[in-house]
């Protein structure tokens, strides 16, 4: 069996998905934080996180870039829709939808003063239509909590982590900014939320937060 | 035989790899450009490129996100990496690290004067350190001018049609943005972008460059 060790900052940012996906396959790893700048030359492309198999006969694979990392583990713990090449590539599409609210949702926080409003306005209107086109998948889903079939799935994790990452980020910013999120707005996709945070193998990664 | 639409501004940019792809595998395929911003709200979310595939008995598939699509059609075309988990994942960093130096262009080309000088050094240390990782990863590959195995693959297709898509869109408003793509500076990767360019499967996508 192999084992894992993750380096990221410690922070609720770009690796909570991979943070759930461990914790929902239960598996065991090492969380380590580089110190930063001095450990970034040591990493790939110099980035964060980055993720260290240990495999059995002790050789390692070092795999940097969050949505990497996330796509090999959940090959390897089978967590991804099970279907032909357009239900793979509407669950990619879903991932990577998820990811640029993030992204917009950093960009907003980290921007100068000046560009406060413009990028808040951006974010705002990106949640808008990310929440619409959501909701519909949802709803062709069955309304059920998940994005694909019965069960949890990838994206099912990936929303969820995305979404406590993004109220971590924005935890002292405008209360409008998550606005398109709450459960008037959106009540399918907190309906993953619930979903999600209920399962006991999340158990872990929800402990995180404390 | 599907045949495809892909929708996106009538410029060579983010759509590139895509473009590429598609030309590459000889699909029947063509460039819509929608009214814009008109044409926002038929898009998935709000959002372009956009792919729309119409199967043989008409039915549509749409699929957003750059990336998506591209895998999408990698897969579709049997140009992507599959011996083993670890390469998929390989190229999905190698992939998205492309795309950070991309977005990170985007970043400067659209940034105020100010904001550029800030972008212009994070720049050249990104750019440093992903040719720095993409050559190292090349070498491992045999320095043949090919990530993966010995014939022209999606990552081949993709870092070459970015190369083209900084010169073409990012380089007159950023002179430095491919310093660190130089012969000199990243000899492995300019061997990709020689051997994919004089593939003859890609000549016609070549010529939307004159």
């Amino acid at each position: 069996m192999s084992s894992f060790v993750l380096r990221y900052f410690p922070a609720h940012s770009r690796a909570e998905t991979i943070k759930a996906i461990l914790s929902y396959t239960e598996t065991d790893y090492k969380y380590e934080t580089p110190e930063w700048p001095q450990q970034k030359c040591e990493q790939p492309a110099g980035k964060l996180p980055v993720l260290v198999e240990i495999l059995p006969d002790s050789s390692e694979y070092v795999l940097s870039d969050s949505l990497a990392i996330e796509s090999y583990l959940v090959d390897k713990f089978k967590l991804s829709v099970t279907g032909d090449s357009q239900i793979i590539a509407r669950q990619l599409e879903i991932r990577y939808q998820i990811k640029d609210m993030f992204e917009a949702c950093t960009l907003y926080r980290y921007s100068p003063p000046e560009a406060r409003q413009m990028f808040l306005d951006y974010f705002l209107s990106s949640a808008k239509d990310f929440v619409k086109y959501h909701e519909k998948l949802l709803a062709e889903n069955g309304s059920n909590g998940h994005y694909f079939g019965n069960n949890i799935t990838y994206v099912d994790l990936a929303a969820y982590a995305t979404y406590r990452a993004i109220e971590a980020q924005l935890s002292d910013a405008t209360p409008q900014a998550l606005a398109n999120f709450s459960k008037e707005n959106a009540p399918l996709m907190n309906k993953v939320f619930e979903t999600v945070s209920a399962e006991p193998r999340l158990a872990s990664y929800l402990a995180t937060f404390n | 035989m599907s045949s495809f639409v892909l929708h996106y501004f009538p410029i060579n940019a983010r759509a590139e790899p895509i473009k590429a792809i598609l030309s590459y595998a000889g699909a029947n395929w063509k460039l819509e450009s929608p009214e814009w911003p008109q044409g926002k709200s038929s898009q998935p979310v709000g959002k372009l490129p956009v792919l729309v595939e119409t199967a043989a008995d008409g039915s549509q598939f749409t699929l957003s996100e750059s990336l998506a699509i591209e895998e999408y059609l990698a897969k579709t075309f049997s140009l992507n990496v599959s011996d083993n988990l670890q390469n998929a994942a390989r190229q999905t960093e190698l992939r998205s690290q492309i795309k950070d130096v991309w977005d990170m262009c985007i970043q400067y080309k659209f940034g105020t004067e100010e904001s550029r000088k800030g972008t212009m050094e994070k720049y050249a240390a990104l750019s440093k350190a992903v040719v720095a990782y993409h050559e190292e990863q090349l070498k491992l590959n045999g320095a043949n001018g090919h990530y993966f195995g010995s014939e022209t693959k999606y990552l081949d297709l993709a870092v070459f049609a970015t190369y083209l898509a900084i010169k073409d869109f990012i380089v007159p408003s950023f002179p430095q943005a491919l310093d660190n793509f130089s012969k000199e500076n990243a000899p492995l990767m300019n061997k990709v972008f020689e051997t994919v360019s004089a593939e003859p499967r890609l000549a016609s996508y070549l010529t939307t460059f004159n």
